[in-house]
């Protein structure tokens, strides 16, 4: 009796690691998924927020809904802690569009998928990335590069573009057959789609596209930012609240944080403790959280950036309460922003 | 596959979903459980409490039973998930007002 060939596979959830961890299935592999938490996940961002078309149904975590379609064992890696200075701050390869690190992120959660493999003594790796599928890390160049780096070399198996790449060990070994995997190149999916529906697999998220907050230039901004003002001692809820709202920088370094809508206002609600807050009593208005020593100046200038989100933003006049983190607090009554090109100044 | 398959295979999936979903205990019987090792979650968000789940789950017997304490919505969808990817058993939640204890049977 042949030994049962055992694999780790990085699964996001999406079509793509879908794809690749049942195409392994179908070649008897006994699979167990491995999903890395950076805590740069956008997916964190909508499940703070709620589902807004259908407050009931929370958002799911897609890759616990593509083990339990597949039967399919899902691992939750948590990285947050060693991800930021360890990936994102220095990454080798450079960024991408925005401060995504996408080939130092693959390196990086390659080599501790390795580490378990070696620890648990499973035979091989596989990933859902496809050739030519993404502009920066799935290139050919980098594609090898992320193998080598990882310490996995020939032990890493791309199903979907098996048959563009070099043999693999998986492969060459006869674990899992050439012949059965794919040649998917491109950005496309409609060979990705065709094959799900051969597969069986319905469920997917749409559209394609990454869950990762990294490549969104306005969130690597901010990100910029706060490493720029607060150095890289950061905490998660750091990281949760660069998530969230407008953000604006004052002259004495002072931030502001506007919630846009009433499931960020809720949000920002959790985040009041040690915070000065400012709000309007008499129009709908932002929750607006100001991190720092405010000065009056400060506080004038976030009571009128509050008042300018309000409901009374076109009154000449509007009432701001504020309260500081210490508890003090009072209203101070301010003309609202009225001048974007002003605002825009202060705006991360 | 066609439209009709598809769609046929999405209601059955989702069924099997629905009965894991609404676990395998009845409310009174979630509240009469005697002993279980509590996991607090409290305030944290997804995947925070499945990561609990699973590193506290690593260190439990079979037939062990814990209960997760949570305010993360998605729990409702996401313990459930992760039992049916990993075989274990989901028991059913009790929902408070603000306060979600969810209990998850070791396999």
């Amino acid at each position: 009796m042949s030994e049962q060939i055992r694999a780790l596979g990085l699964l996001s959830g999406g079509l793509d690691s879908t794809l690749a961890a049942r195409i392994m299935q179908e070649q008897g592999v006994d699979v167990l998924g491995l999903h890395f938490s950076t805590g740069f996940c956008l997916a964190d961002r909508h499940r703070i927020l709620g589902n807004r078309s259908n407050p009931d149904k929370p958002y799911r975590n897609e890759a616990l809904r593509a083990g339990a379609d597949l039967q399919v064992p899902i691992e939750i890696i948590d990285i947050k802690d060693e991800y930021l200075p360890a990936v994102v701050l220095n990454p080798k390869h450079g960024y991408g569009s925005g401060m995504n690190p996408c080939i130092d992120c693959r390196i990086f959660m390659l080599q501790k998928t390795k580490s378990i493999m070696d620890e648990r003594g499973y035979d091989f790796v596989f990933t859902g990335e496809v050739l030519g599928q993404r502009p920066m890390s799935q290139r050919r160049p980098p594609l090898n590069d992320v193998a080598e780096e990882s310490g996995l070399g020939r032990l890493l198996l791309r199903p979907l573009s098996a048959q563009l790449l070099t043999e693999s060990i998986p492969e060459e070994r006869g674990w899992v057959n050439r012949e059965e995997l794919f040649d998917i190149s491109g950005r496309s999916r409609k060979r990705q789609m065709e094959l799900a529906d051969q597969l069986g697999i319905i469920d997917y998220p749409q559209p394609a596209g990454g869950c990762c907050s990294l490549p969104d230039q306005n969130y690597a901004r901010k990100l910029k930012d706060f490493l720029a003002h607060r150095g890289t001692d950061v905490t998660p809820d750091d990281m949760m609240l660069l998530k969230v709202g407008r953000h604006f920088r004052l002259s004495g370094g002072v931030k502001v944080i506007v919630g846009r809508d009433e499931g960020e206002n809720i949000y920002l609600e959790r985040f009041v403790d040690g915070r000065a807050e400012v709000w309007v009593d008499e129009f709908p208005s932002p929750l607006t959280l100001l991190e720092g020593e405010p000065t009056a100046v400060d506080l004038e200038t976030a009571c009128r950036i509050t008042a300018r989100y309000s409901d009374g933003r076109d009154e000449p006049k509007v009432p701001v309460r504020w309260r500081l983190g210490d508890g003090d607090e009072g209203q101070l009554t301010v003309v609202p922003f009225q001048d974007d090109g002003e605002l825009e100044e202060l705006r991360i | 596959m066609s439209g009709r398959l598809a769609s046929a295979r999405r209601r059955r999936r989702d069924a099997e979903l629905r009965r894991h979903v609404r676990g395998a205990l009845t409310q009174e019987e979630l509240e009469g459980l005697g002993p279980t090792i509590e996991v607090d979650a409290l305030g944290t968000f997804c995947p925070e409490p499945v990561i609990r789940t699973q590193d506290r789950m690593a260190r439990m017997g079979a037939g062990e039973i814990m209960v997760l304490l949570a305010d993360d919505v998605g729990v409702e969808i996401d313990i459930p998930a992760w039992c049916l990817s990993t075989r274990n058993e989901y028991l059913g939640l009790l929902k408070g007002e603000t306060v979600y204890r969810v209990f998850v049977r070791r396999a």
